[in-house]
């Protein structure tokens, strides 16, 4: 009976200690997404990271870290020899978290599959690690370019753009980015609005038949890690029958940071905005 | 070489697998005493059940193949022709698009997803080989081609009309894998295998005459229509449960029966063993070339079990019967 008192006695001890050190700032954090990498040191936890996926790029500090695996697929090895006292997840890792719980890390789950999240999960991290007032001045900072972005786009220029996230060279089949997705927000951010209607799943397939009906006032081609843009462009001025073919609206972007939804969205919406802003009359 | 040696060999070998699997980590380094707790934790949390996950699935999954190749005398049926693989997809696609996360008995619920749809497509299959009078397995063949093609089909709209998030958790099912964490998993699944394992050893004896023909078995006494029964559920319940486990694992129930009769030849009663022993340590060793080749990013184990198995199986074949088919 004494023995058992004294066991349960020493596990209320250890499960206080662990949520004590639950609750203590934590020191080696592990990032599983580019995004969140890009969270962690725009917040200034950059030292404190001790592991990153492999396809965490920027900033360029995050390059000397050890990686952890791919961004689904994380290896648990590495996971554990980092001894990381906090992982910070994503929706996508779903599946992950149990694991990582069987394995009793602790957790942060961010959402940046819109902005809002974004800038919820940077005052959300900076609470879990002590580091509330450079979130909060981060989060300020985004909110205001966002805030002077919708000041400078009217309701009744927006024009309806199409966003094309990658296509076969002979637009037999084109990638778009549909109402509901991160793109879509930094669109209407940028003073634009979608030429997709919602209900067709987030990123549907469209044939040039399709580009040729929904004849977009602007087109919108993402293709992160192209280079040169000018090659892509050309095809598209083959295309006359389009409206934005024809007025010179369609914009190629080949920019790395297009395909991050970190703190770095806002230079999305900037370079979008700066893109489809009206040419000034004549 | 005689049989015995052949089955001491392997046996030899899967320990020797399975131990190096447990033991050696990143750049070779060995940790038979491991120095930390972070290293005693990889061995014992991470390696020592994810190495044993990858044993009872190769050995389940290679066992399958074997006896679907004999109950369908066709060289290139896998653990999967009967549309378990596809069902359990489409289960797990079906679960994860409703955006839950949830478990019960330390299994997640997507493994309960895929086993309900696993066990449908089996009910389907084997309630339209039924309603044909289906004798020869032709219908169970066809059945579970068509059972593949429409669960694929849906998990492609799944995907296509899901979000980023459910594209990425499903793509992610698809791939496989016998990362585990714990013993929990290998506890569930070991005494599945091995019910199913020693059904089908039991009746291996009899494969022999069923592979080659269902009247030449009957008349030399074989009770044709209860073995294939006795197959045909043991396989499928055996496979539903991996596929639930790890997700669709490819090649491993293909090719190593074929590389059995290369080695210990085409009688079931040696070539079953062979599977158990053989396809277990094959899924071990080309899981842990896949946590090490490129660590710690980790190729899925179906990859490598394409890539070493592939080359392996043509030197075999080239090998041991130049100018011949292999028998089945």
């Amino acid at each position: 009976m004494r023995r058992r008192t004294v066991a349960a006695l020493a596990a209320l001890l250890l499960i206080g200690a662990q949520a004590a050190r639950a609750q203590a700032p934590p020191q080696r954090i592990v990032s599983l997404a580019p995004s969140v990498t890009e969270v962690l040191f725009a917040v200034g936890l950059g030292p404190r990271v001790v592991g990153v996926t492999s396809y965490c790029r920027y900033p360029p500090a995050a390059l000397a870290l050890p990686r952890v695996g791919g961004y689904l697929t994380p290896s648990y090895e590495a996971l554990l020899s980092a001894s990381p006292d906090l992982a910070v997840i994503l929706p996508e890792h779903a599946d992950i978290a149990p694991k990582l719980a069987a394995l009793r890390i602790p957790v942060l789950r961010l959402d940046h599959r819109r902005i809002d999240g974004i800038l919820e999960g940077i005052v959300a991290l900076g609470r879990r690690c002590g580091v509330e007032a450079a979130a909060l001045e981060l989060e300020g900072e985004l909110r205001r370019r966002l805030a002077r972005l919708a000041a400078d786009s009217p309701a009744a220029t927006r024009p309806r753009v199409l966003l094309c996230f990658g296509r076969t060279d002979d637009f037999r089949r084109l990638y778009a980015s549909a109402p509901g997705t991160i793109h879509d927000d930094l669109l209407a951010a940028a003073g634009g609005r979608n030429a997709l209607a919602a209900g067709n799943g987030s990123y549907p397939t469209l044939s040039l038949e399709g580009v040729l009906r929904l004849d977009p006032d602007a087109i919108v081609e993402f293709a992160p890690g192209r280079g040169d843009p000018a090659p892509l462009l050309r095809q598209w001025h083959a295309l006359t029958a389009l409206r934005a073919v024809r007025t010179g609206r369609v914009h190629v972007f080949t920019d790395e940071f297009l395909d991050v939804p970190g703190p770095r969205f806002i230079r999305f919406a900037e370079t979008l905005a700066r893109a489809l802003r009206p040419e000034p009359a004549p | 070489m005689n049989t015995g040696s052949i089955h001491g060999l392997t046996a030899a070998l899967a320990v020797v697998t399975l131990a190096a699997a447990v033991f050696v980590g990143p750049g070779g380094h060995v940790s038979i005493h491991p120095g930390d707790d972070a290293e005693r934790r990889i061995v014992l949390e991470l390696r020592l059940p994810r190495a044993l996950l990858g044993f009872v699935a190769g050995a389940a999954l290679a066992v399958a193949g074997m006896a679907f190749q004999a109950l369908f005398r066709n060289a290139l049926a896998t653990p999967y022709t009967t549309g378990v693989s596809a069902g359990a997809a489409l289960g797990a696609a079906l679960y994860i698009s409703t955006g839950l996360t949830a478990s019960a008995l330390a299994i997640p619920a997507t493994d309960f997803a895929a086993l309900a749809g696993a066990l449908l497509a089996i009910g389907v299959v084997y309630a339209l080989a039924g309603r044909a009078g289906d004798a020869s397995g032709a219908t169970l063949l066809l059945g579970g081609v068509a059972v593949s093609f429409v669960c694929t089909s849906l998990i492609l709209v799944i995907q296509y009309a899901g979000d980023v998030t459910t594209s990425f958790r499903i793509g992610r099912w698809l791939l496989g894998g016998v990362e585990t964490i714990g013993l929990a998993a290998v506890v569930h699944l070991a005494p599945v295998v091995a019910a199913g394992v020693a059904a089908l050893c039991a009746v291996s004896r009899h494969l022999d005459l069923v592979a080659v023909d269902d009247e030449w078995a009957a008349v030399r006494g074989v009770p044709v229509r209860a073995i294939r029964r006795v197959v045909f559920a043991a396989s499928s319940l055996m496979v539903a449960a991996v596929v639930a486990t790890c997700g669709p694992i490819g090649f491993v129930g293909l090719i190593v029966p074929h590389i059995g009769r290369l080695v210990v030849g085409p009688a079931h009663r040696r070539l079953a063993p062979f599977c158990v022993v053989g396809g277990g340590a094959f899924l071990v060793a080309c899981d842990a070339i896949g946590r090490l080749l490129l660590a710690p990013v980790e190729l899925p184990v179906g990859i490598v079990t394409a890539l070493v198995g592939g080359p392996f199986f043509l030197v075999l074949l080239r090998r041991r019967h130049a100018g011949r088919p292999v028998r089945h």
